[in-house]
């Protein structure tokens, strides 16, 4: 009997993650406020479905009194997560919030299920991020502050990761961490959200050559150390982040070819003289003939995605632990091994859809420094996860770097939920001008 | 249509730019999705059939596995259930297939380890899995279809007897395995219980498929190595060749004679082929190159990875520019420290009877869901030339001799040719002899091959010849 519900509850979850899916699409479209809102309730509450069907599948493979007070502190915590973030960010993004919230559960899941006794500390750090998150509306509303700093954030930018390239531990082949009082962080999240206020800072008004030439070097220097430190994901971030920036900070298209262009050949020359990065392609174009080494956690991922075919094994009914550091940066092979493929491909769009939301904050803002805020964060998340997801189906290379807020990783998700309040920060501002304008409009119509 | 006066005003460029790079990511992660569907659709079927891949008892409890069924649609082995309702194994046929299909205990073993993941994937109706999944019911797994022959299984099974060796037919100009055959052997329905007896100290190894994991001295088969490179080295005076054969040939102070101490008179490279004369062969072998025979060696795939597509054994040839006179004199005739497994050579003459092209042998021809759809189809690939077609031409030629000339006594009153080579070689103190025979047929355009191996011994009955006429007799009479 027991077995007959977990198969129900398999098709059942695919169900409510299609129809939470292609409902924020179709949410997208909805322009009245109220309207929104009764629909934003209805996500959370197939939400609040997938994740009870989730715990309590949970608790059925592995009862634990430990298991059941975490998950109902979990779901208070989502619940506050959603009504807090709408008191305190008044007028903020429903979509985005229902999807950090959808997302950030799944990732509560996901390590419950691959690494239990890391649990705990996932969720202290989300209530952590969240708390901090609470004041970054207040930070952000200091435009002029953040502009005067922005060579200040390079330094330290730069100085960061030069410490962790120089002092970082080795964690597959790369080195990203340092360890500060028993904890192990990493520097380069940190610097992710610095670095987009940086470039905003450089880019949003003074867009002369030589401007984009010093902003460029500062972007590159932060490249190049990181593909020194082996962390080519993270540096393919920032490359690809700076030039989307660029591009649209100055409208011109020939930015963005002319930064396409260097990046291949960047890669090229990155290909011919690191052998780190050759190792990262061969175990790409032919993982099988290395199977034992280099190419052993990408065909683990390919077995555990193959295996779990359209509707997955379901959950506890696979072997997600088989690949290495699944529940970090392969965690969305092993959701694709017990969830289906389906239900993974509705992941990405939840993640398409966050990132559409968040570049209409941006087209939204007429403050260009915003602007390019948003820009920055949006693409920055985007791009990590077509860098993760695109790894560990093969698509590209692997370059081992998170799914946002899926994820296990303090500093990742603390990064993620950072990145998403300054993009519901700038929605804010927006809002409130756009508010101030049609009060300046309303007497002149009268 | 209602135009917003606000569309209209000319959009801001920077949103310009937002708007494409959105375009830009849209289609690559349509790109993404797209490719992950083919992944799954397409290929996830083949890249998770792997040993690597550790989930083989997880998917048994999910699903049945599916049946393997000869190329002439009997049912090799089956999952049924037992009377506890328990699903287990059956293999209708005992020990007649037990080698090729193997075993699924014991870290399993042939087909049902290497295919396992093929019938342990099931391509049935989704819908018909929906409803399995949800009323308990275990799903069917795909089935295998092979490309063995069971009559000509059955043959080659009886024309072994109660000899111990083993039998390969294949089809040289796909690759396709029709029968294999190991003996002694095992019954793959017993095997969980039989464990500790079949792998206790001094048993008869009947676990081990003689065909592809037994290494024998080639005999006199190697001849075909040695003439090759013979015709490799005198391209154009081959047939210029003569020798006067004397019964026997000293070579660095010891005399090796001919089988029985024939003494073939004069001979040319064909007629020494033929009457498979040993001193002829070290009066040609002492003339190579060795560095070159090595190479032709090496060529016929000795020292290398088979494309086989089982458990096999690489075959050795260990001649090289140090090696003594005598050792090459060995080896030239087929002694020495040369080995091979009959599989090994049913490939280097599957490839001279299709003209020199080896096709890859495959075993496995098809998956087809339980609905009877075809989810799969294995072709036969050339694995490569290992021979010139002209140089397979002349071996042809020369196996075809060896059969009318040294095996008359037996392949007489048929209504069919052959043409091959036989070997023997001694092992042990006790003059025990292997005897090797591997032939293709028609003589003139080949349909099948047969390589047989009869182990020496005091049990042994047969050569290897005869045995291999006793399948063409089968084959030829149906």
């Amino acid at each position: 009997m027991a077995t007959i519900l977990i198969n129900l509850s398999k098709y059942i979850l695919i169900f409510l993650m299609l129809f939470y899916t292609f409902f924020g699409f179709l949410m997208m479209r909805v322009k009245d406020a109220d309207k929104l809102k009764r629909r934003a309730v209805v996500q959370n509450v197939i939400m609040f479905v997938i994740f009870t069907i989730c715990s309590v599948t949970c608790m059925y493979y592995k009862w634990s009194v430990n298991t059941l007070v975490f998950f109902l502190l979990e779901f208070v915590y989502l619940i506050l997560f959603i009504v807090l973030y709408r008191l305190i960010y008044l007028d903020c993004s429903i979509q985005i919030v229902n999807n950090m919230s959808m997302l950030m559960m799944l990732g509560f899941v996901m390590v419950e299920r691959l690494a239990p006794s890391s649990a705990f500390k996932q969720f202290i750090i989300v209530l952590i991020g969240t708390v901090i998150g609470f004041f970054v509306p207040r930070f952000m509303r200091k435009r002029h502050v953040i502009v005067k700093m922005k060579y200040l954030f390079a330094v330290i930018g730069i100085l960061m990761l030069g410490v962790t390239l120089v002092l970082g531990k080795t964690t597959w082949g790369a080195q990203i961490s340092v360890d500060i009082a028993g904890f192990s962080f990493q520097p380069s999240e940190f610097v992710k959200l610095i670095y987009v206020l940086f470039v905003a800072a450089m880019l949003w008004r003074a867009r002369t050559f030589g401007k984009v030439v010093a902003s460029a070097a500062i972007a590159a220097l932060h490249v190049l150390i990181l593909v020194a430190s082996n962390d080519l994901g993270t540096a393919l971030i920032f490359f690809v982040v700076y030039i989307v920036m660029l591009y649209v900070g100055t409208g011109k298209i020939r930015y963005l070819i002319a930064g396409l262009l260097a990046g291949s050949g960047a890669a090229v020359f990155a290909y011919k003289v690191f052998s780190h990065v050759r190792t990262r392609v061969y175990a790409w174009r032919d993982p099988w003939s290395i199977i034992d080494k280099g190419g052993y956690q990408i065909t683990q991922s390919l077995f555990a995605i193959g295996t779990g075919g359209l509707f997955g094994m379901g959950l506890y009914q696979g072997l997600p632990n088989t690949i290495p550091v699944a529940v970090k940066d392969f965690v969305f092979a092993a959701m694709s091994e017990e969830f289906g493929m389906i239900f993974a491909i509705c992941v990405i769009l939840i993640c398409f859809s966050s990132y559409m939301s968040m570049m209409r904050v941006a087209t939204r803002s007429r403050d260009i420094f915003y602007k390019l805020v948003a820009v920055g964060f949006s693409t920055m998340y985007i791009f990590q996860c077509f860098l993760t997801i695109g790894g560990v189906t093969k698509f590209i290379p692997s370059t081992g770097v998170t799914l946002p807020f899926v994820s296990y990783g303090g500093s990742s998700i603390l990064c993620s939920i950072l990145m998403f309040a300054i993009v519901q920060a700038v929605f804010i501002l927006v809002k409130e001008n756009e508010g101030d304008e049609a009060e300046s409009k309303e007497p002149k119509k009268a | 249509m209602k135009q917003n006066p606000k569309n209209r005003r000319k959009r801001n460029p920077a949103n310009t730019g937002i708007l494409v790079s959105t375009y830009i990511f849209l289609a690559v992660f349509l790109g993404l999705i797209g490719y992950m569907i083919y992944f799954q659709v397409v290929k996830a079927d083949d890249v998770i059939n792997n040993s690597y891949n550790k989930r083989q008892s997880i998917l048994a409890e999910k699903i049945a596995r599916g049946s393997i069924i000869s190329a002439d649609g009997n049912i090799i082995a089956t999952t049924v259930e037992d009377e506890n309702g328990k699903n287990v194994r059956y293999y209708p046929y005992n020990n007649l297939f037990a080698h090729v299909t193997g075993y699924i205990n014991n870290g399993g073993y042939g087909l049902e380890a290497s295919a396992g993941y093929y019938m342990l994937t099931s391509n049935q109706n989704l819908f018909e899995q929906i409803a399995n999944d949800l009323s308990g019911e275990k799903n069917h797994g795909d089935n295998l279809i092979t490309t063995l022959d069971s009559g000509l299984q059955q043959a080659a099974y009886d024309a072994l007897g109660s000899d111990r060796g083993a039998v390969i037919i294949t089809e040289p100009s796909t690759g396709k395995i029709l029968a294999m055959v190991s003996k002694p052997d095992f019954n793959p329905n017993t095997i969980a219980a039989d464990w500790s007896s079949v792998t206790a100290e001094g048993s008869d190894s009947v676990l081990i498929n003689r065909a592809t994991q037994g290494l024998y001295p080639p005999g006199s088969t190697f001849k075909i190595v040695t003439l090759l490179e013979y015709l490799r080295e005198n391209p154009d005076n081959y047939k210029d060749y003569s020798y006067e054969c004397k019964g026997s040939i000293d070579v660095s102070g010891k005399s090796i004679s001919c089988s029985h101490g024939t003494v073939h008179g004069v001979q040319d490279t064909k007629m020494s082929f033929a009457n498979s004369c040993n001193t002829s062969f070290i009066n040609m072998g002492l003339t190579l190159n060795i560095d070159s025979y090595a190479k032709t060696a090496k060529d016929m795939l000795f020292n290398s990875e088979l494309p086989v597509p089982m458990e096999y054994n690489k075959s050795q040839f260990v001649l090289d520019d140090k090696s003594s006179e005598w050792d090459i004199a060995q080896t030239a005739f087929g002694q020495g420290e040369t080995l091979i497994t009959p599989m090994h050579l049913s490939l280097i003459t599957s490839a001279i009877a299709n003209d020199g092209m080896l096709m890859t042998p495959y075993v496995m021809q098809k998956v087809e869901s339980v609905n009877g759809l075809t989810v799969k189809t294995f072709k036969g690939e050339e694995y490569g030339k290992l021979l010139t077609a002209d140089e397979a031409a002349i071996l042809q030629e020369d196996m075809g001799a060896v059969v009318t000339t040294s095996f008359d006594w037996l392949f007489k009153d048929i209504s069919y040719t052959v043409a091959g080579k036989s070997g023997t070689a001694q092992y042990g103190t006790q003059g025990y002899e292997h005897s090797f025979f591997t032939s293709f047929s028609p003589a003139e355009d080949a349909k099948i091959s047969v390589t047989v191996l009869i182990e020496g011994g005091p049990q042994r009955t047969q050569s290897g010849a005869e045995a291999a006429k006793k399948i063409y007799d089968y084959y030829y009479s149906r």
